[in-house]
């Protein structure tokens, strides 16, 4: 038999027509350990972009596949989970995990404990609360658009110096939305203690109960809690409004400067020191 | 009319049902999928003067499950095919596994004449007289299995090689020509009395497969079984001798189509060939002037995952291209595929048990997630798969131009023009080598 007979058995009739190698997109990575390896101390956005993978399957992989064992790496597993959620067209649907969503542009993410994905689990410890699942802290910080979904709590620093975009969860831990200054956050659950800390802006919506220090040291931005508040709400703050849809702790507040703070009920020593702002009963 | 291969559908459920080997279905050929230790196992009793390496801990049914293959294959007991076994240790002689020489033949005359015969005198001895060699059973018998071989030290382990090489063995000048014989052997991972393998040595063992200890499902499966092995065994079916022997015959009726051949040749070639070796050849390459040791910086196919040159030290000889072809005909048998389509998948399930105990996979690359430095095998599978997708994919226009030129349809120049498009390492090492030969 000729030599192109043979060829032709061999590829009945269908010969592909690409001649070369295909060339590397992006640096050629062997992990997730690899990529971060490549990145300095302090990782920016921009750094890990320029050696991330262009296609999104294979940001979701290496997402997938990483097992971050420390704090610099949770950060970059953290900017790859919102590389991936930015290009793909569908939601990212992950395991929850500590950073997840770090400085999101757009896209969505859905953290969900129960994904088939075998991906790593959130490292993160148990909450004040007494649940015994693990949380994941630091979840859409920074972020500036996109959507970030929580099935499940979220652990402390939720939303942290976000910018833009929106983030729902069924309760989160303490320090949530600290120094937002955009965008919007809904807790369909109770929220810890420091909620809101140091606003700007953005509006905070959490259905259940929040704990001590709720909008302290808030400059502009609404909190809305549909029942009680904890001990110092509004603690120094200088702007904004807070609505509480129950009654608050004691000393709801304490040495306020400006804005408004609306509740049905008051504990004690509420206003004490206060320089302006407004206090008011429904 | 022997039909051994409904005997070893009956086998291989007997070994399940027994609680005999209860491993996982971890070998995929096309949609089905099998136990990839006891079917590689199977494809080598199907052939012959091939070996098959099982290579895992102990208790994870490797010599066990050997024994009860050649007790069902060669129509012994359990016992006696336990006893044709040969296990290895420092201390272990030639004496004992091949045989010594029969000191009755100076005290009683009539003994030198009616000694075990399989014997040969070699045209030296034939003026002194001829020795007489009592060989042992093992040197004699066609289903020899090696247990734990990487316990020998490597001078033992030389006449291993000599055995796979020759397919005869000596002793006092004498020779026995060992015929068509089914070899297994077992091997521990490395432990403080073993040794390493010799690269020549493994590049004879045909085939490796690793074996592993029973997961919880299979545990709880042994523990339904309540009789000894050698107590079960006796219920396993048993091949005739002309069944036994009619095995390779068949085996080798099985056709492979010119894609099977195609891919065998492309994936030696990818494996071999090395812009920067002599000849492009990296079989070779010495110890000091390997991928390993830096030979690929700087040559623009290193990193580039696509190619395979750079990610194995070694480059593979002929042997690999016989092995791949017996056993992708032998497993397609066992499956029955002999007459269908789809041995590709076939090929592509075999091809890295046969490859991956002959190369030294790149170390950062086997260090790296998925592999951790322990996933040799999944590294190599990687490969093979690339290698086998590219030549049915990719390589079919520059295929098809090299075929052309060679068979006269267009000139070698016209050829080499359109490959110059192509940076596959095929198309540049092999194919404008040789049509700038022709042009």
């Amino acid at each position: 038999m000729k030599l192109s007979g043979f060829m032709d058995q061999a590829y009945g009739g269908k010969v592909r027509t690409k001649k070369r190698l295909d060339q590397k997109r992006g640096e050629f990575l062997l992990g997730f350990e690899d990529l971060a390896q490549r990145l300095k101390e302090r990782p920016r956005r921009a750094e890990v972009e320029k050696l991330a993978p262009e296609e999104a399957e294979a940001i979701v992989d290496l997402v997938v596949s990483a097992s971050p064992g420390d704090r610099r790496e949770e950060t970059i597993w953290g900017i790859l989970s919102s590389l991936a959620a930015e290009r793909l067209p569908t939601p990212l649907v992950i395991p929850p995990q500590n950073y997840a969503g770090l400085e999101l542009r757009g896209g969505t993410i859905i953290l969900d404990e129960n994904t088939s994905t075998a991906g790593p689990k959130a490292k993160g410890s148990e909450g004040a609360g007494k649940t015994a699942k693990i949380r994941a802290h630091h979840l859409g910080e920074r972020m500036a658009g996109g959507r970030v979904f929580v099935c499940g709590s979220a652990g402390d620093y939720l939303g942290q110096e976000m910018r833009g975009g929106g983030i729902v969860c069924s309760s989160c831990g303490d320090y949530a939305f600290r120094n937002m200054a955009g965008g919007w956050g809904v807790v369909k659950g109770d929220a810890g203690n420091y909620l809101g800390v140091g606003n700007s802006s953005g509006i905070i919506a959490v259905k259940g109960r929040a704990g001590a220090r709720a909008g302290w040291l808030m400059r502009s931005g609404r909190i809305r809690v549909g029942k009680d508040a904890g001990d110092y709400l509004g603690m120094m703050m200088s702007g904004g409004s807070i609505s509480v849809g129950g009654r608050t702790g004691a000393r709801a507040g304490w040495r306020m400067k400006g804005g408004l703070i609306m509740a049905e009920d008051y504990g004690d020593e509420a206003g004490a020191e206060k320089v302006g702002g407004r206090i008011l009963r429904r | 009319m022997p039909d051994p291969l409904r005997k070893i559908d009956d086998l291989v459920r007997a070994l399940e049902e027994l609680r005999l080997h209860v491993g996982p279905a971890d070998l995929l050929v096309g949609d089905r999928k099998v136990n990839g230790l006891l079917y590689i196992s199977l494809a080598n009793a199907c052939l012959r003067n091939r070996a098959a390496l099982l290579y895992g801990g102990m208790g994870a049914n490797k010599t066990t499950l050997v024994n009860l293959l050649g007790s069902a294959f060669t129509g012994l007991s359990f016992d006696q095919v336990e006893n044709l076994m040969i296990t290895g240790h420092p201390e272990q002689t030639e004496e004992k596994m091949v045989g010594f020489i029969d000191p009755r033949q100076w005290s009683c005359p009539q003994a030198s004449s009616s000694g075990p015969s399989g014997s040969e005198s070699s045209s030296f001895f034939e003026d002194v007289g001829a020795i007489k060699v009592l060989w042992t059973p093992w040197a004699r018998s066609r289903w020899k299995v090696i247990n734990e071989i990487n316990r020998f030290p490597s001078g033992k382990q030389n006449l291993f090689l000599e055995l796979l090489q020759k397919r005869k063995v000596g002793y006092a000048g004498e020779t026995l020509e060992l015929g068509d014989t089914c070899y297994f052997a077992t091997m521990n991972p490395d432990f403080s009395s073993t040794y390493p393998l010799d690269e020549a040595l493994l590049d004879r063992i045909s085939i490796s497969v690793p074996a592993a200890q029973p997961d919880f499902l299979a545990g709880l499966a042994l523990a339904e079984r309540e009789k000894e092995v050698w107590e079960l065994a006796e219920s396993l079916p048993r091949l005739t001798i002309e069944e036994f022997d009619a095995l390779p015959g068949m085996v080798a009726s099985v056709s492979l189509d010119s894609q099977v051949e195609l891919a065998i040749i492309s994936l030696l070639r990818d494996f071999t060939l090395c812009e920067r070796a002599p000849s492009f050849d990296k079989t070779q390459l010495s110890g000091g002037s390997k991928p390993s040791r830096g030979l690929c910086a700087g040559c623009h196919y290193f990193n580039n995952p696509e190619v395979c040159c750079w990610q194995a030290d070694e480059g593979l000889s002929d042997r690999v291209r016989q092995d791949l072809r017996s056993y992708t005909r032998a497993i397609s048998f066992l499956l029955g595929l002999g007459g269908s389509e789809g041995k590709i998948e076939v090929l592509r399930a075999v091809a890295p048990y046969v490859v991956w105990h002959r190369i030294s996979p790149n170390r950062t690359m086997l260090e790296r997630p998925p592999y951790y430095g322990a996933r040799r095998l999944e590294f190599v599978k990687d490969i093979v798969e690339k290698s086998i997708n590219r030549t049915l994919n990719e390589r079919g226009e520059m295929n098809m131009i090299f075929a052309r030129a060679v068979d006269g349809e267009i000139s070698p120049k016209e050829a080499l023009e359109r490959l110059s498009e192509s940076d596959d390492p095929i198309a540049r090492l092999d194919y404008k080598r040789a049509l700038e030969r022709m042009a």
